[in-house]
């Protein structure tokens, strides 16, 4: 029974509704002339209140109806924007969320919820200077024209629309919550019993609304409705007649704009009509929603649109093998053909899942606001590159460490009024999120204008907790990395890093697993800066194919930046030495025949440096062949590989075979480490 | 959440519980069964919930009754039932028990 698509429809509307609702509200104080934004508020209070009452959550239309009384007094200037009403419609914003969540279980609000939405009405009224009465009335009058008027309905229900979860019955009690329901009358005749089918609806219903709404809020009622009916609304004639007369032209016009089919054609008629009859006037137009400019779909359908597009780059990639093995010109270049257009697909496919991250970023508002009070700090939001944007499944992921980051900034980071000011800083004090792209991630950083991070008290704590040893003397950006450190996030609590079990490993080991990076800058007593590196795809990435022995390797082709051959005579071919100089530079590298353990090439041949970086570090790593470019899909690796080293996926070649995906920056650092080992250097990571 | 039908005497039944689209198809099956006596009564005065699914049931099985020369009377309409068959504009079509006892 496919009885919950309608109500799905709603909630997710709903939650929309509530989210913008919650940008507008947080939004408010900073706008110069709030008046739009107060209307759009207006609006969506409203949208969820009618909805609601048609779908017969009553409590939430009943809270959203006082909510929309203040926004309406707001919006008729009676009421200016203080902070304090801004957070108490927060607060009932808050409810209102609740309620809806409460609606979306199929539960009713217990007592407690409904004492403090009880409180949170009080509390807004009291500010509003309302009696709620009063306010109550006020809200009325908005949504009436100011006098009754009579309209004919004539509603053909769509057969399936019972099935869809829909009761027409449920907007009969909202129509008439707002006026009187007058001759009503069912039309339609039954099959045998038999044939019966009691999800399917036989019948239409007529009848005569008399109700001081606006034509604009009789058609909405039936929003949700529209899609499986013909609907008539029409206006009583004597009755409307005098409307116009009343100079009420525009409500006319609206009328007409919205598709309303005026009583005078009236072909319906009013007896033994047989349902055929009732389904003729298909071909009149149809009341409609505003064209949809978006198209919901489910994430897991787009998930399997991706899994199919890479396995067209899989099989792609084998027919391209094997034309080039066939060496058939005409057969190669069909193939280049298609491996461009499946590289289109791929693109299209991937770019259906980017968001921007200004959503995610938005959220954070609420949070600084309310975090702010609580500390009693002043602190103001900065945003930046929210146009930036990211795959669907990483922006879902990374909510949690950014909210780790973001409370930990301003906790810990920005100092209290007081000692900024001593400080000679201004009181207020800023965290800012930026995200912007860099070389096939996205950088998402968070930063403050507090307090920095304090090295020595960092370094003292790391010694006590014997993470860095009594002889060792960490550089200062190993020193910061420490903050990083299982343990010591909850050790230096006594610094101002960290505590409340904010555990910034834990944010470390999240982004991790998102093959991404944390990187820290700071500087004691001007604020920190973390920095997020995230792939923008956790799907398919561009790779470049290397050999060692019989074995192929794949690494991400973004973090490659040039290939050397590494000369007969170069000291790094047969000494143990674990870096090299390349034009000057030092270069840490690898031998991943000695990392993997890969067979000795028989054949004597000359080896390759590949020159890989990650966040501003470079080292090489050490293969027998180059194979080129080569576009792969990322398939995860099974539990048995998850502790190994240095590897990030796997991949099927066009043959058949399976590649690793190496994972360069942890092979990197493995590099440096080594290379810094072998010099006697100490290194803290 | 479920709908129950006894029958109470012959050709009288009593409906309890939800009359609603959760219970659409046992709704219909307890309709045949009532409808299979020729002139029936149904007593709705233990329904706590009806919608339009519900209400349809009942008409559809009023009207394979009629079409079978034989009667269908629904007494005893609980609140929420009554309140429904209003909104519809068919309250005329429940019989009260003494119209039912007329027929």
């Amino acid at each position: 029974m496919n009885l919950d698509e309608a109500r799905k429809t709603y909630f997710l509307e709903a939650d929309e509704l509530l989210g913008e609702m919650e940008h507008g509200l947080l939004d408010l104080e900073q706008q110069e002339d709030p008046r739009e934004q107060i209307n759009s508020l207006f609006r969506g209070a409203h949208t969820i209140k009618g909805n609601s009452g048609v779908f017969g959550f009553e409590h939430v239309g009943r809270f959203t109806h006082r909510v929309e009384s203040v926004l309406d007094a707001l919006r008729n200037g009676h009421l200016q924007v203080t902070s304090a009403l801004v957070g108490e419609l927060l607060r009932a914003r808050d409810h209102m969320a609740e309620l809806v969540a409460l609606a979306a279980e199929g539960r009713d609000p217990d007592a407690d919820t409904l004492a403090r939405g009880e409180a949170i009405t009080a509390q807004l009224e009291g500010l509003a200077g309302h009696s709620p009465s009063a306010v109550a009335t006020a809200a009325h009058v908005e949504v009436d024209t100011g006098s009754e008027r009579r309209w004919h309905i004539e509603w053909n229900i769509g057969p399936d629309m019972l099935g869809h979860g829909l009761d027409p019955l449920s907007l009969l009690r909202y129509l008439r919550s707002n006026g009187r329901i007058e001759a009503p009358q069912l039309i339609g005749s039954f099959p045998a019993l038999s044939e019966f089918n009691p999800e399917k609806c036989y019948q239409s219903i007529r009848f005569d609304y008399v109700t001081s709404l606006s034509a604009e809020a009789v058609r909405e009622a039936f929003e949700f409705f529209l899609d499986e009916s013909e609907l008539v609304i029409s206006p009583d004639e004597a009755v409307a007649g005098s409307a116009v007369a009343e100079g009420e032209a525009m409500t006319e016009a609206a009328l007409k704009s919205a598709m309303m089919e005026i009583a005078t054609e009236g072909v319906v008629e009013r007896s033994g009509v047989e349902r055929g009859t009732i389904e003729a006037p298909k071909d009149k137009p149809r009341a409609r929603l505003s064209p949809a400019t978006a198209i919901r779909v489910d994430a897991a359908k787009l998930d399997q649109l991706i899994n199919l597009v890479g396995e067209l780059v899989i099989a792609g990639a084998t027919s391209h093998l094997l034309a080039t093995q066939l060496g058939n010109e005409q057969l190669i270049e069909a193939n280049s053909a298609m491996t461009r257009l499946v590289e289109d697909i791929r693109d299209s496919a991937l770019n259906l899942r980017m968001v921007q991250i200004a959503e995610t970023f938005a959220r954070f508002q609420r949070v600084v606001r309310d975090t702010s009070q609580e500390l009693g700090k002043e602190i103001d939001l900065s945003i930046s590159g929210g146009e930036t944007e990211l795959d669907k499944t990483v922006v879902e992921k990374i909510g949690d460490p950014l909210m780790h980051l973001v409370r930990n900034a301003m906790d810990h980071g920005i100092e209290s009024p007081d000692k900024r000011q001593a400080a000679g800083k201004p009181r207020k004090g800023t965290v800012s999120l930026n995200a912007f792209h860099d070389s096939g991630s996205i950088v998402i950083q968070v930063a403050d204008d507090g307090g920095g991070i304090d090295p020595d008290t960092l370094l003292a704590k790391a010694r006590d907790a014997g993470v860095v040893g009594p002889t060792q003397t960490p550089s200062h950006q190993e020193i910061l990395r420490l903050a990083f450190e299982p343990g010591l996030s909850t050790a230096n609590k006594v610094t101002n890093l960290s505590g409340r079990g904010v555990g910034l490993d834990v944010v470390k080991r999240n982004i991790e697993a998102l093959r991404g990076t944390v990187d820290v800058e700071s500087e004691k007593g001007n604020g920190t800066r973390v920095s997020i590196r995230l792939p923008l795809t956790l799907a398919i990435i561009d790779g470049f194919r290397v050999g060692v022995a019989n074995s192929s390797y794949v690494i991400p082709l973004d973090t490659v930046i040039e290939c050397i051959e590494i000369e007969e005579r170069n000291e790094a071919k047969r000494g143990q030495a674990h870096y090299i100089n390349l034009r000057g530079e030092v270069l840490p590298f690898l031998r991943l025949r000695e990392l993997f353990q890969e067979a000795e090439s028989s054949r004597e041949r000359r080896e390759n440096i590949v020159v890989v970086s990650y966040a501003g570090q470079k080292a090489g790593l050490v293969v027998d062949e180059l194979l080129g470019e080569y576009q792969t899909v990322i398939k995860p690796l099974g539990r048995l590989f998850r502790g190994v080293h240095g590897l990030s996926g796997a991949t099927i070649l066009g043959s058949g075979d399976v590649a690793v995906i190496l994972d360069v920056p942890q092979l990197i650092q493995t590099a440096t480490q080594a290379a810094a080992n072998s010099q006697r250097h100490v290194v803290a990571m | 959440m479920s709908l129950n039908c006894t029958k109470t005497s012959q050709g009288r039944f009593a409906l309890s519980g939800e009359l609603d689209i959760y219970n659409a198809n046992e709704a219909k099956a307890a309709m045949r069964d009532i409808v299979s006596d020729r002139d029936a009564e149904v007593d709705l005065s233990q329904i706590t919930e009806i919608d339009f699914v519900g209400i349809q049931v009942l008409l559809a099985a009023k009207h394979e009754a009629e079409s079978n020369n034989g009667a269908l009377h629904l007494s005893e309409p609980s609140p929420v039932v009554k309140d429904a068959l209003e909104l519809l504009g068919v309250e005329p079509a429940v019989a009260t028990p003494q119209e039912a006892g007329e027929s």
